[in-house]
C-alpha cells in the first residue's frame, strides 16, 4: 500500500517525503545503530530509494564499507542508513517523521546485541539477527 | 558504574572522559531527543560539567533557547546535552560509553511524550516531565 510520508531534521534544514510503499518497519538493536544514534536502539522506515525526495544538504558518513549514515550538518539529526547489502531500500529514521507517533514498527532485529538495561515488553516480533530480505520475507 | 567513564563518537574524532559517579541516569522520551537521535527514545547520564574532559571539538547547536546539543560534524554522532537550566551539568548518552553495559538507569523522563507502541515493564519511575533527579 502506497503511503504519503514526510519528515524533517530537528532544525528543519533537511526534509524528505515519499509516496511509495514501505518496504520494512523495523527497530534495530545492532551496535552500529546504537553508536550512530547514541541510543539503545533505533527505528526505521524502509523505502525504495528513488521514491524519497530530499531537500537540504546532508552529510553522508560512511560508517562501514558500503554503508552510509546521513545526518544534517547543521543540527546533527540522524537521517538515514543505506547499505550496498540492501540496494533496493533506504532506511530512514522514523523519529524524523512528521507523524512519528502514528508509525508502528513490526519487528525488532539484531536482538543479540540489545542493551541489557532496557526492558521492552511490546508484542512486536523479535529476531535474534537480521530479518530476511523483503523479497523472501514470506519464507521467514 | 566505574568512577572514570569514557566514550567516543562513531568515527573516533571526538572522545570524552568523566571522573566521578553519574549524578543521575534516565531514559528520555521527549520529542526533541527522539528527533535529534533519530530514535524512539534515548538514555542519558548526568555528569558534573567540570568533571568531563573532551578530546576533539564538538559542533554545538542551540536547539531551543538555552539548550545546547553537541555532535560530531564528521560522523554525526550525538554527544552531549547542556542547558542553562542545569548550568553545572553535562548530559552524556549512555550508548556512547566505552562500557555501555554498565549503565544503570533510574527513571523514565518525559514519559508523557513516549511513543504509543513502546511498552516497558521495568520498575523504574515514569515521570511526565523531568524527574526530581533532573530538575
Amino acid at each position: 500500500m502506497k503511503e504519503t510520508l514526510s519528515g524533517r531534521c530537528m532544525c528543519g534544514a533537511v526534509s524528505w517525503s515519499s509516496t511509495d510503499t514501505i518496504t520494512r518497519r523495523l527497530s534495530c538493536h545492532c551496535i552500529d545503530c546504537q553508536k550512530a544514534t547514541s541510543s539503545p536502539f533505533t527505528t526505521f522506515v524502509g523505502l525504495p530509494p528513488k521514491s524519497v525526495e530530499w531537500t537540504g544538504d546532508i552529510n553522508h558518513f560512511e560508517s562501514s564499507p558500503g554503508s552510509q549514515r546521513g545526518f544534517c550538518p547543521k543540527c546533527g539529526t540522524r537521517l538515514y542508513f543505506r547499505s550496498d547489502k540492501w540496494p533496493g531500500e533506504i532506511h530512514i529514521h522514523a523519529a524524523t517523521l512528521d507523524d512519528s507517533a502514528g508509525y508502528i514498527p513490526d519487528a525488532h532485529v539484531v536482538m543479540e546485541s540489545a542493551v541489557p538495561w532496557l526492558k521492552l515488553a511490546d508484542d512486536i516480533q523479535k529476531h535474534h539477527s537480521f530479518q530476511a530480505d523483503p523479497a523472501n520475507s514470506d519464507k521467514e | 558504574m566505574a568512577q572514570t567513564l569514557s566514550g567516543h563518537c562513531m568515527c573516533g574524532a571526538i572522545g570524552f572522559s568523566a571522573v566521578g559517579a553519574p549524578l543521575w541516569s534516565a531514559h528520555c522520551h521527549c520529542q526533541s531527543c527522539r528527533r535529534t537521535t533519530g530514535s524512539p527514545m534515548t538514555s542519558f547520564l548526568g555528569m558534573k560539567r567540570d568533571a568531563v574532559t573532551w578530546t576533539g571539538r564538538r559542533t554545538v547547536r542551540e536547539s531551543s533557547p538555552g539548550v545546547f546539543r553537541g555532535f560530531c560534524e564528521k560522523c554525526g554522532t550525538p554527544l552531549s546535552y547542556e542547558s542553562h537550566r542545569w548550568p553545572t551539568e553535562t548530559h552524556l548518552y549512555a550508548a556512547t560509553l566505552d562500557q555501555p553495559q554498565d549503565y544503570v538507569p533510574q527513571a523514565h523522563v518525559f514519559w508523557s511524550e513516549h511513543l504509543p507502541w513502546m511498552t516497558i515493564t521495568d520498575e523504574l519511575p515514569k515521570y511526565n516531565g523531568g524527574s526530581p533527579e533532573v530538575s
